[in-house]
């Protein structure tokens, strides 16, 4: 292997040299072909050989390494145009003239040795040399820029591009999902993936048609009258109903009195017109319970909401007798069949289905028992129709009228040609015909009298002579029961559960023991409900957090939507009309027998 | 130095962090009952205010350190301020959040608050610790003097070993060739294992001192047992003797230079990396705190 060794300072080949040998050796030895001055070189540190390729190889000997492109190595091919180094030593392989298989050229370095060695124990501090170390700068951009695309740029591009945007939800993490300030309640969870059901337009917060959109009809909070109250007309849904606060997210329907407080506390700032009383808190802020009162005449029905504190005008005229105290004697009431029974609440009033309220009255399931319609001594079973005054005529008429034509006048008073004898089957003379007819009418006229006045109806019913009756010349005077009518819902505003507070006796809110007459309103008052409910503001700790929202709704208008439509709700029932009850059906405990 | 970054003015930030927190919380707290507390209702917004300028004053402390010409308020402030206001941040961030997470940016944001409140946990703990173990180390010299002192070591030995042969001179130049002083942190990780432990006197085998490839081998190959086993057995002139104790001197001489420094540049190192957390990790955090501000508005 012929090599042409030169050796170049500052620029220029200051020395050259021809070495003819199988194996070119590099090293700080004597011995060495090309000496190496550098401290950092083994005595014997590398040798170049030509292999049977005809590539020309370096080897470093043992555990040396030679820096060949940057790379330490322990063996690699050499090519004209590379360098290697060896300590401070630099070698370039040049292309080589026509005679030689190697032309390299050395550069040594001037300076101390000591320098050299100086300066590879500075390389050995730094933690980046030799090898790519871990940069801060790009950590942080990288880091940083991953973020923005992965949750910016990326959901953006799904906002703008919907169909993009519907495929990259399918993706964790990656679609506007990421976005997503908390859970949406289990309410709206069936769209709860679709972020643009509800937010439209970029940095348009929620708008109320989106809402409405889906609560079609959704009651206002007031009449249309009201319209203009700036508190609520400046407001959006989304201002009360909070979105994205977990599955069972209590701020959906804000239950808080905080928020009714903020207006109700000072109705009349903000709106001037109404009639409604302050209202801050239940347990010290709230007036009393005004109870609706209903009074009934000719089948129509009139109205009033009066407070329980007057009690001077807290009388329902039902035009029906009854005293709860007596039917709540302790030691029972007599009965026709069963002798003393004793009698409570539940005898007569059960709750409806569903327990919220209580089920009508009427007077089969809860009177008839003892309250017997017989009205003959003759006939103690037959009883008169329930409900119907001309029913009751028609019956009676019909059933004299039977038995007169049975001559069947036992011991009442005959008409003088029923006390006449006939033969069998001898027709009488048509004048005569019309004594037992007045006979009739004017009977059935005083049984009607009788029973309506004093003892079936009259002793429950307020009666009065039917005017309709008397007209037309006709002189026959017959009597009339008055409808009889409740209040349906003494607090049509508010929303009382009687299921939810079958733990307390009746008595512990209706004070019926000592009233005499169905006039009385029998409702203790707020005070009776502030035994157990508090309202928050009041804190107190042994008693029911009662807020607002948990007696009154705030979608209470029956005539006006929230998206502004005209709405035609029909008014709730406020009374029962007594006339046209339908049965209650058998569920009526018939009370205990006292023994 | 180190002290007064916890007792600047009398803890003026300590009380200052303390006054922020307890605002914090009374906002917190002053929370309408009807709306579980987050961070969209107006005590929300606030606090979510106040961390967004706290995090931008943190991160501003990186830029005034650099500021070398500013002299109006001295770094001591900065830092102490920096890690008082720091220590604060998850406290008023996570009743800004009212601690509601989920896999969203949001959470995102406050994971990456909380690695870089933990890093700097760490920082203000090296930088308490390590300083003092410095100065016993360096004992009034500097790095760049005790490292001309390994060099001058590194190069009697070189030529007390090139006296002795080449074998001698092989071990010795592997010696000093694969001296690591610092290092990545991997390397500063293990650095323990890798100390010299100078299985350096191999060299003396039977045989001539020929400058041979397979002699070199066969140094690299023996273990330092078999190696002192051959030696004992093997009789050496005085001089010689002389010459390899002269020369274990110096290499017990360098090895601990070297120890000293490799100390030095490892606590150096543990008080800088956590940087490499801090950091890149506070810059993520301001990118992931302004997508959470403009998705929160996105999606009003």
């Amino acid at each position: 292997m012929h090599c042409l060794i030169e050796t170049v300072r500052r620029g220029e080949i200051s020395k050259a040299k021809d070495i003819d040998t199988e194996r070119l050796s590099l090293g700080r030895g004597a011995d060495q072909d090309i000496r190496l001055q550098s401290r950092l070189a083994g005595l014997s540190h590398a040798i170049i050989e030509q292999g049977n390729d005809g590539k020309l190889r370096i080897r470093a000997i043992a555990s040396n390494r030679v820096l060949h492109n940057g790379r330490k190595l322990a063996e690699s091919v050499l090519t004209p145009g590379d360098e290697f180094s060896i300590g401070n030593v630099c070698f370039t392989v040049r292309e080589a003239p026509e005679t030689y298989s190697l032309r390299l050229e050395i550069r040594e370095p001037a300076g101390r040795s000591g320098k050299e060695l100086e300066d590879a124990l500075l390389a050995s501090c730094d933690p980046d040399s030799g090898r790519k170390g871990f940069s801060m700068r790009r950590a942080t951009w990288t880091l940083s820029l991953a973020i923005l695309i992965l949750f910016f740029l990326t959901p953006l591009a799904g906002f703008v591009y919907k169909p993009f945007g519907v495929w990259l939800r399918t993706v964790p993490v990656l679609s506007d999902l990421s976005w997503n300030s908390g859970p949406i309640s289990s309410a709206h969870s069936f769209f709860a993936t679709d972020c643009n059901r509800c937010h439209e337009q970029a940095f348009v917060s929620v708008r109320d048609s989106v809402c409405t959109d889906c609560h079609k009809d959704t009651p206002h909070h007031f009449a249309e009258g009201f319209r203009n109250v700036d508190a609520l007309e400046s407001n959006h849904c989304a201002t009360c109903h909070k979105e994205h606060n977990g599955s069972h997210n209590p701020a959906l329907i804000r239950h808080d009195e905080s928020l009714c407080a903020s207006c109700h506390e000072n109705i009349k700032t903000t709106a001037p017109d109404t009639r409604l009383a302050d209202v801050s808190d239940f347990g010290d802020g709230h007036p009393e319970f005004k109870a609706t009162i209903t009074t009934f005449t000719d089948d129509k029905s009139k109205s009033v909401r009066i407070p329980l504190d007057q009690k001077d005008r807290l009388q329902e005229r039902t035009n029906i007798e009854f005293s709860h105290a007596v039917h709540l004697k302790k030691d029972g009431i007599k009965s026709p069949d069963r002798g003393n029974v004793r009698l409570d609440c539940a005898n007569c009033h059960q709750p409806e289905p569903g327990g919220k309220y209580m089920a009508k009255l009427d007077f089969e399931s809860q009177c008839h028992e003892c309250h017997k319609l017989n009205f003959d001594i003759h006939d103690p079973k037959l009883e008169l129709p329930h409900g119907d005054d001309h029913s009751i005529q028609t019956f009676l008429d019909g059933y004299y009228a039977d038995r007169a034509l049975k001559d069947d006048y036992r011991l009442l008073s005959e008409p003088p040609v029923a006390q006449e004898r006939h033969r069998p089957g001898e027709a009488l003379p048509p004048l005569e015909h019309m004594e037992p007819k007045e006979w009739v009418t004017k009977y059935v006229r005083d049984v009607d009298s009788e029973i309506m006045r004093f003892r079936v109806c009259g002793k429950c019913h307020t009666v009065s002579l039917n005017q309709e009756s008397n007209q037309g010349g006709n002189q026959l005077q017959f009597w009339k029961v008055e409808p009889v009518g409740f209040s349906a819902h003494r607090f049509p505003k508010a929303d009382f559960n009687h299921d939810k507070h079958k733990t307390q006796d009746c008595t512990d809110c209706h004070d019926a023991e000592k009233s005499e007459h169905s006039e009385d309103v029998l409702l203790k008052g707020i005070a009776s409900c502030r035994e157990c409910h508090s309202g928050i503001g009041t804190r107190a700790r042994d008693k029911v957090a009662s807020t607002c929202i948990d007696c009154h709704g705030f979608h209470i208008s029956r005539s006006l939507a929230m998206d502004g439509k005209k709405l035609n709700l029909p008014a709730k029932a406020e009374s029962f009309s007594g006339i046209k009850l339908p049965s209650a059906g058998n569920n009526v405990n018939p009370g205990s027998v006292v023994p | 130095m180190y002290g007064s970054i916890l007792n600047y003015g009398q803890y003026r930030y300590l009380k200052q962090a303390t006054a922020l927190v307890f605002i914090a919380l009374l906002l917190y707290l002053s929370a309408a009952p009807g709306e579980p507390a987050n961070g969209g209702t107006w005590q929300g917004y606030t606090l979510g205010i106040i961390s967004a300028a706290l995090i931008l004053f943190l991160l501003w402390f990186g830029i005034r350190k650099r500021q070398y010409h500013c002299t109006k308020t001295s770094l001591d402030r900065w830092a102490s301020a920096h890690v008082y206001l720091g220590i604060s941040l998850p406290v008023v961030v996570s009743l800004h959040s009212a601690l509601q997470f989920g896999w969203n940016i949001h959470t995102l944001a406050y994971a990456l608050m909380v690695i870089v409140v933990l890093s700097g946990f760490y920082g203000l703990y090296a930088y308490l610790s390590f300083p003092p173990l410095v100065t016993s180390i360096r004992n009034g010299i500097s790095r760049g003097e005790m490292i001309t002192a390994i060099a001058r070591l590194d190069e009697t030995s070189l030529t007390l070993a090139e006296n002795l042969g080449a074998e001698a001179h092989h071990k010795v130049l592997r010696e000093v060739v694969e001296t690591r002083l610092g290092g990545t942190l991997w390397q500063q990780a293990i650095m323990g294992a890798r100390l010299p432990v100078l299985p350096l006197l191999q060299w003396k085998l039977a045989g001539s001192f020929v400058a041979s490839e397979q002699s070199a081998l066969a140094v690299d190959a023996l273990s330092p047992k078999d190696f002192l086993s051959k030696y004992l057995r093997k009789s050496q002139s005085t001089a010689e003797i002389n010459q390899v104790v002269e020369l274990l001197k110096v290499l017990n001489e360098r090895k601990s230079i070297i120890s000293r420094v490799q100390r030095d540049i490892r606590y150096h190192d543990l008080m800088k990396c956590w940087l490499l957390l801090h950091i890149p990790i506070a810059c993520a955090l301001l990118v992931a705190v302004i997508i959470h501000v403009i998705s929160v508005f996105f999606y009003w």
